[in-house]
């Protein structure tokens, strides 16, 4: 018997199966600890990737495509796993926007709303569908995957992509508050990089090297811290901030490197 | 108490947003009253011109004559980046922003919360600030001198009871985007920061209460009572000054220790709403 046998799950962004990121990773440990998991993402075809993956383990799992960023959606999401399997214990609020954007000064309003509509609005419109029904039940574990651009500024996006991950811990903070005497409890999880199946395929031995010095994590580690927090015993974590090592969390940054990283990887920082 | 000699801005100009309402209006025409003492000029923004006009001929009958009013709506893009241009137009350049336009929230649990009211707090305490951070920043960067200070609140490094979850995600993400600012711009002597005051009350405000109301506020707070709008104003007028150069990617909490407190209430002013 797993931890979580018995437990519904639902991991936002899941999509991928082998070729996926860290939603992926949750999804896959969640249903080997015995929950039933919905994996949602955007498309039906990247989410039942990861659905097959799962069931070919012996796990069960279906997908689910809809976007976060919706309101509507978010609703529908909620309610279909619900109607599917009469209740939904595990929130795993995964699915992000990515990417590069520039500095202020030359980023357009587009690119700024759409960061804050998927990483902010998305888990809380995710969140408020599933809350209800968690109450209900006196069982929530709702999961914020974080970054560690919350707490610094992001290494690889824009100030659109800091700006909502920051907002997310203060969603989680307000939340957890709001609703710990129900059983809910609501964290954020801080990942620095993860290896996702395709960065893992593509970089071959230099992945390999950064997921064994510990920069890196792989999915599945992601995956691991969010069973523990999913699982019954954790009841008593809600508002925490795990942060997962890997580049530096805890020290000063070095402008110079990140300058130079930035001049690298073309990524504007506003010179 | 004869007044020291403050932080000097001569030859500055400032916009102070949600500054309307003259004496009726709480913290932001206090913090442009304290703005124009120390010599800058100032540009009072409000979203009803009415309101922005009212604090302009407060401070021009105060004998300060270089203020202006520019009303616009800051969680609108394309009048905040006229707003800015007006400014420009009228005063010939831009030093400081005080952004203190904010929406409130209905402080209902979060599974009430209404679409409408989570994108509301959203447009005004999120959206607006970087509409505002973006096109004050190309003005700025031209000129190598820039003070972006953004009036939060004490509740967004918490929680709060009294505005609900819209209101503390949205001041949250602000503070994302003055981190990420803050390293963006520090090179161009554009600084980025965020003040976190406590409960702060107008003098007139705490005349037409209750002795006892008064005392039971003064003792949820380590200090003793509540922040006074000078005291704000202060720091605001510190972070514009040259002297504050160094400082820049902060939220600087002005509470009274209220933060710190263990235990008790989720808001300081929730006892009394």
């Amino acid at each position: 018997m797993g931890r979580l046998t018995g437990l519904v799950a639902l991991v936002t962004g899941a999509g991928g199966g082998e070729m996926g990121g860290g939603g992926a990773g949750i999804a896959r440990v969640l249903a080997r600890e015995g929950a039933i998991v919905a994996v949602n993402d955007l498309h039906e075809d990247y989410a039942r990737a990861t659905v097959d993956q799962i069931t070919r383990n012996g796990g069960q799992s279906f997908a689910l495509a809809g976007d976060v960023s919706d309101p509507r959606q978010a609703n529908e999401l909620v309610s279909s796993v619900i109607a599917r399997c009469g209740r939904l214990d595990i929130l795993v609020n995964n699915a992000a926007r990515l990417g590069r954007t520039p500095a202020v000064e030359r980023m357009s309003d587009e690119e700024w709303h759409s960061y804050i509509a998927v990483n902010l609005s998305g888990p809380f419109y995710m969140s408020r569908a599933a809350i209800p029904h968690m109450m209900q039940r006196e069982y929530g574990r709702i999961i914020n995957i974080g970054s560690l651009a919350a707490l610094r500024a992001s290494l690889n996006g824009g100030a659109g992509y800091t700006s909502s991950k920051r907002g997310l811990l203060g969603l989680t903070r307000q939340l957890a508050a709001e609703f710990y005497t129900y059983n809910i409890t609501v964290n954020a999880v801080l990942p620095a990089g993860i290896l996702s199946g395709r960065l893992r395929a593509e970089m071959g031995e230099r992945a390999e090297a950064l997921v064994a010095t510990r920069r890196w994590a792989l999915p599945d580690d992601i995956g691991q811290i969010c069973a523990y927090l999913a699982s019954p015993e954790a009841h008593l974590i809600s508002a925490s901030v795990i942060v997962v090592p890997g580049v530096n969390a805890t020290g000063l940054g070095d402008f110079a490197q990140y300058r130079a990283m930035a001049r690298q990887i073309g990524k504007d920082i506003g010179e | 108490m004869q007044r020291q000699q403050r932080f000097d801005l001569n030859g500055m100009v400032a916009l102070v947003t949600g500054a309307g309402g003259g004496s009726r209006g709480g913290l932001g025409p206090l913090i442009a009253r304290a703005l124009a003492e120390s010599g800058s000029r100032i540009a009072i923004n409000d979203r009803t011109p009415e309101r922005a006009r009212e604090t302009v001929a407060e401070l021009r009958a105060a004998g300060y004559d270089a203020v202006e009013a520019f009303p616009a709506d800051v969680a609108n893009s394309a009048q905040v980046d006229r707003l800015i241009a007006q400014v420009v137009e009228r005063f010939g350049q831009l030093d400081i922003l005080v952004n203190k336009a904010e929406a409130h929230g209905s402080g209902r649990r979060s599974d009430q919360v209404s679409d409408d009211e989570w994108e509301s707090l959203l447009a005004v305490n999120t959206h607006a600030p970087f509409y505002l951070s973006r096109a004050a920043v190309r003005h700025m960067r031209q000129r190598r001198f820039g003070r972006i200070i953004h009036v939060s609140h004490i509740t967004a490094s918490r929680t709060s009871a009294l505005n609900g979850v819209a209101y503390v995600a949205a001041k949250e993400a602000l503070y994302g985007l003055i981190r990420h600012l803050s390293i963006e711009v520090a090179q161009h002597g554009i600084t980025v920061n965020a003040i976190l005051p406590g409960f702060i009350v107008t003098p007139k405000l705490l005349h037409g209460w209750e002795e006892e109301r008064v005392q039971r506020l003064a003792e949820t707070i380590p200090i003793r009572r509540a922040g006074t709008p000078e005291e704000v104003a202060a720091l605001v007028v510190f972070l514009a000054s040259h002297e504050a150069s160094y400082i820049t990617g902060a939220a600087i909490p002005i509470d009274g220790a209220v933060s710190v407190v263990p235990g008790g209430r989720t808001d300081p002013a929730s006892a009394f709403a």
